[in-house]
C-alpha cells in the first residue's frame, strides 16, 4: 500500500511542463518577429540606397547635357568657321584638344568623357563627331551613354597552393 | 497528504500565472516587432514605385527631348494646373484621374539653361516621398542654327 501512494506520487506531472512549451513557443515567435524585422529593415535601407543611387544617376546627366551642350556649341562653331569637312574636322581637333573635359581621338573623332556618379561609379559618355551633310544632321552622334562600375582589378599574381 | 497536494497546485497557479504574465509581455513585444515590420515592408513598397514613376516620367520626358506633351500622351489622365503637371495614381500605383486619388506626381519646369523638369511624388495629404530632376538636351542642326538667327535678327530689327 505504501509503495503504491509513493508510486502515485512519483507519476507524471504538468508542473513545469507548460514554461517549456512556452518557452519553445516564445524563443520561436521573437525570432520570427526580430527576423521580419532585420529583413524589412535592410530591404528598406536597399530601397533607400537605390533611391539615393538614381538621384546621384541625374544629378551627373545633368552635368552630362552641360558638357554635351558645350561641345555642341563648339562644333557649330566649327562648323561655321569652316568651309570644307577638312577644315571642319580640323577645327574641331583644335577646339576638342583643348577641351579639359574629356579626350578627343582625332583618328576616330571620338570625343569621350566621364562623370562621377558615386564611389567606384561613373557615367560615361561617348560621342562621335560627325560633318552635318544636310541640314537635319547633327554635329555629333551619341555611341554610349552609360553608367560604368570601376572595380579594383584583384593582383594578378599566382597562389601557391602546394606548400 | 492533503497539504502536499495543496501546495502542489497552487505552485502550478503560480506557474501559469507567470506564464500568462510572461506571454503577454512578450507578445506585446513581437507584436511590436511585426507591426514595424510591416511598416518598413509598406514604406520600401511606396519608395521602390515612388522611384519606378519617377524614371518613367523622366523617360517619356527625355525621349520627347524635352516637350511635357509626351508626358500628356503617355499619362492621359494627367492634368496641367499653373504650369504644373498632376497625374494621378491610385492605391495599385495604377494611372486614374481625380477621384481615386492615392498617390500623385508633380512636374514643374526647372530654372536652368537646359531645359528640365522636376518630378515630385506625393502620397495623398502627406509629406514628398521622392523627387529627380530630369533634363533633355535638344542638339543643335543647321537648321536650329539658322532659325535661332533669323529670330534674333527679327527681335533686333523689332
Amino acid at each position: 500500500m505504501n509503495k503504491q501512494t509513493k508510486k502515485k506520487n512519483l507519476s507524471f506531472s504538468n508542473f513545469g511542463f507548460s514554461t517549456i512549451l512556452l518557452a519553445f513557443v516564445m524563443i520561436c515567435i521573437v525570432t520570427f518577429s526580430a527576423l521580419s524585422l532585420m529583413t524589412a529593415n535592410s530591404d528598406y535601407k536597399l530601397s533607400l540606397k537605390v533611391a539615393e543611387k538614381n538621384s546621384s544617376y541625374y544629378v551627373a546627366e545633368k552635368q552630362a547635357y552641360e558638357i554635351l551642350a558645350e561641345i555642341d556649341l563648339l562644333l557649330l562653331n566649327a562648323y561655321k568657321n569652316s568651309s570644307n569637312i577638312q577644315e571642319y574636322y580640323h577645327e574641331v581637333e583644335t577646339l576638342l584638344s583643348s577641351h579639359e573635359m574629356g579626350t578627343y581621338d582625332s583618328a576616330t573623332n571620338i570625343y569621350s568623357y566621364t562623370i562621377p556618379i558615386a564611389t567606384q561609379q561613373e557615367l560615361s559618355v561617348v560621342l562621335q563627331v560627325q560633318y552635318p551633310n544636310n541640314t537635319e544632321n547633327t554635329f555629333y552622334k551619341i555611341i554610349s551613354w552609360k553608367s560604368v562600375y570601376e572595380y579594383d582589378t584583384p593582383d594578378e599574381g599566382t597562389l601557391n597552393l602546394i606548400d | 497528504m492533503k497539504r502536499y497536494e495543496r501546495s502542489k497546485s497552487s505552485m502550478f497557479l503560480f506557474e501559469i500565472l507567470i506564464n500568462i504574465l510572461l506571454f503577454s509581455v512578450l507578445c506585446v513585444c513581437s507584436l511590436q516587432f511585426f507591426i514595424h515590420s510591416y511598416q518598413l515592408t509598406e514604406k520600401t513598397t511606396i519608395l521602390h514605385h515612388a522611384v519606378t514613376a519617377c524614371n518613367n516620367i523622366a523617360a517619356v520626358y527625355q525621349a520627347n527631348q524635352g516637350f511635357t506633351e509626351g508626358i500628356m500622351e503617355t499619362y492621359p489622365y494627367a492634368l496641367i494646373e499653373n504650369e504644373q503637371i498632376y497625374i494621378y495614381f491610385d492605391k495599385n500605383y495604377q494611372e486614374c484621374d481625380s477621384r481615386n486619388i492615392c498617390y500623385y506626381v508633380v512636374i514643374d519646369k526647372t530654372d536652368s539653361d537646359i531645359p528640365g523638369i522636376h518630378i515630385s511624388f506625393y502620397k495623398n495629404g502627406e509629406d514628398m516621398i521622392y523627387s529627380i530632376d530630369a533634363y533633355s538636351y535638344k542638339p543643335n542642326t543647321i537648321i536650329n542654327d539658322v532659325l535661332s538667327s533669323s529670330e534674333s535678327e527679327v527681335a533686333s530689327y523689332e
